[in-house]
């Protein structure tokens, strides 16, 4: 137990060194232009031009969702790495030798869920310098939403992992996005809360309410704005629990059968 | 026609033909693939955001300025194939090979390209401003500036997208190719904005979304299917593109001549 301990500490210590070194461009990208870009965007113009001057309320709702893109295009930008290792090298295979499958499994997705949180933490403190008062923050409370951060990158991670546990090749990576991310990003919230989902149809609120993605952005507008219209904290953060949980059976499932042949 | 110049034409025909063909067989593939983003995208700025109290008068806008979005997946589904391509399956030294100029065989990419992305993309719009009837008014679309915005867009977003994969190595732009060049270009255009209303809201921003070529694809689209004084006139949208492919080539031509030429 404590040998397999060692062993798994020592695989995230190897990933940590490897992202390390490259966190100049990781820096640059995600803690930098996304959140800049986005707040420019969505917290200033957009608000501006759609609802008039004043309406900053409206800008802040808007641009919180659009932190699901910087944590899903990291978690799949990390996890990918996977993909192309089955595709060739099968690095993967060393360390199912010196470590139980479901623990190497485990190790990716921690190390996953903690770089992309580390990389998401600078979206909203970004945002708000540039921004000031465009963006709101009057009601926020900024311990739960670095809980509700972190446990968004950990569902992201463990969501990818189990994509690409499923994924068969290269090829398919641009029909999972075109076909299932691009919906799942745009009814999670990126742009419109849950509760107008739901005014507009309520069928389509409960189908939304299956999206994984939509308790990220309802969970963190909750916490930056803290209005009572968007779903409450603790009910995203259990939600999305156990959707990690979910997932990473789902991936032991998935990767047991791609690797086994027996 | 020389006798170069013919053989050149009927290799590039035979390209094209092969690519068509590879086309035909995965058709029903590339609509299924666009269909989940059209839907999403005609219920969010169609339905959904004027119940968040957008004017419905800017749904057919803001409608045609998310379908770059669409185009813009299309078009790095190809500079992921090409680039692949480069990398790993090495299928472009084979045609680098063939009895043809390097003109024409890249040409052939483009060509390519844009038939596909016509095929997949323009019945989908179509498709999804018909649903959004109610708030689109076909009474000022004037058909030779649409058609001619959209060949220009398409051979915009092709010679984009094939000089990126050509000009950069394929880490690069799995790891940086939409956080340094497609979302500055696409946040700071007037994509998701009617250009006019950006710049009377800030003149400063109104003047970088200039730079921005992705403004002049889809405020084209909006003046020559919507009709507006609120746009950029179909004109200057087609001089403004003209002038951004002509900076694709000659990034393109330094890409081939730095990667795939070996002298």
């Amino acid at each position: 137990m404590l040998h397999s301990l060692k062993t798994f500490f020592q695989f995230f210590r190897r990933d940590w060194y490897v992202y390390w070194h490259r966190n100049t461009h990781y820096i640059i990208n995600y803690g930098i232009l996304f959140p800049v870009l986005f707040s420019v965007t969505f917290c200033y113009i957009q608000p501006a031009v759609y609802f008039g001057a004043n309406n900053a309320l409206m800008g802040t709702t808007v641009f919180i969702g659009h932190i699901l893109i910087i944590i899903l295009v990291l978690a799949f930008n990390l996890m990918m790495k996977m993909l192309f290792d089955l595709e060739g090298d099968r690095y993967i295979n060393f360390q199912i030798a010196l470590l139980s499958p479901r623990l190497v499994l485990l190790e990716r997705i921690f190390f996953c869920s903690v770089f992309v949180f580390i990389m998401g933490l600078p979206f909203f403190p970004v945002a708000k310098l540039l921004m000031q008062d465009h963006f709101v923050t009057a009601e926020v409370s900024w311990p739960i939403v670095i809980i509700m951060l972190y446990l968004s990158a950990l569902c992201c991670a463990a969501y990818m992992q189990c994509i690409i546990c499923v994924i068969n090749n290269i090829r398919t990576v641009r029909r999972f996005w075109m076909r299932v991310n691009f919906m799942l990003i745009t009814l999670g919230g990126l742009f419109i809360p849950w509760h107008i989902v739901s005014d507009f149809s309520p069928t389509l609120g409960y189908i939304t309410l299956l999206n994984p993605l939509i308790y990220i952005t309802e969970g963190l507008r909750r916490a930056i704005i803290g209005t009572p219209n968007f779903l409450p904290v603790t009910t995203c953060a259990i939600a999305l629990v156990v959707y990690s949980c979910l997932f990473i059976m789902l991936s032991f499932y998935f990767f047991k059968k791609r690797v086994d042949h027996i | 026609m020389s006798n170069t110049t013919y053989r050149h034409a009927r290799i590039f025909w035979v390209l094209l033909s092969k690519d068509i063909k590879l086309l035909t067989s995965r058709l029903d593939a590339l609509f299924l693939d666009c269909i989940s983003p059209l839907i999403t995208q005609v219920l969010t700025f169609g339905y959904l955001f004027p119940l968040l109290g957008m004017p419905s008068s800017m749904i057919a806008p803001v409608y045609l300025g998310s379908m770059m979005t669409l185009l813009i997946q299309l078009g790095f589904t190809f500079l992921i194939r090409v680039a692949f391509d480069i990398k790993d399956t090495h299928f472009i030294d084979y045609q680098n090979t063939l009895p043809i100029s390097k003109k024409w065989l890249f040409s052939s990419y483009i060509v390519s390209n844009m038939i596909e992305t016509a095929i997949a993309a323009v019945p989908l719009i179509t498709a999804g401003l018909l649903v959004l009837h109610n708030h689109v008014s076909f009474e000022h679309t004037s058909v030779i500036a649409l058609l001619a915005i959209i060949i220009m867009n398409l051979l915009f977003f092709a010679t984009f997208f094939l000089a990126c994969a050509i000009y950069y190595d394929f880490n690069w732009l799995i790891n940086n190719m939409w956080p340094r060049r497609i979302i500055p270009l696409l946040s700071l255009s007037a994509s998701l904005v009617i250009w006019s209303k950006a710049y009377a809201w800030s003149p400063i921003l109104g003047i970088i979304m200039l730079f921005s070529p992705f403004t002049y694809a889809v405020e084209g689209m909006r003046s020559s299917i919507l009709g507006s004084q609120d746009y950029l006139s179909p004109l200057t949208c087609l001089g403004a593109l003209a002038l951004f492919i002509s900076i694709n080539i000659i990034v393109l031509t330094i890409g081939i001549r730095k990667k795939l030429d070996p002298v």
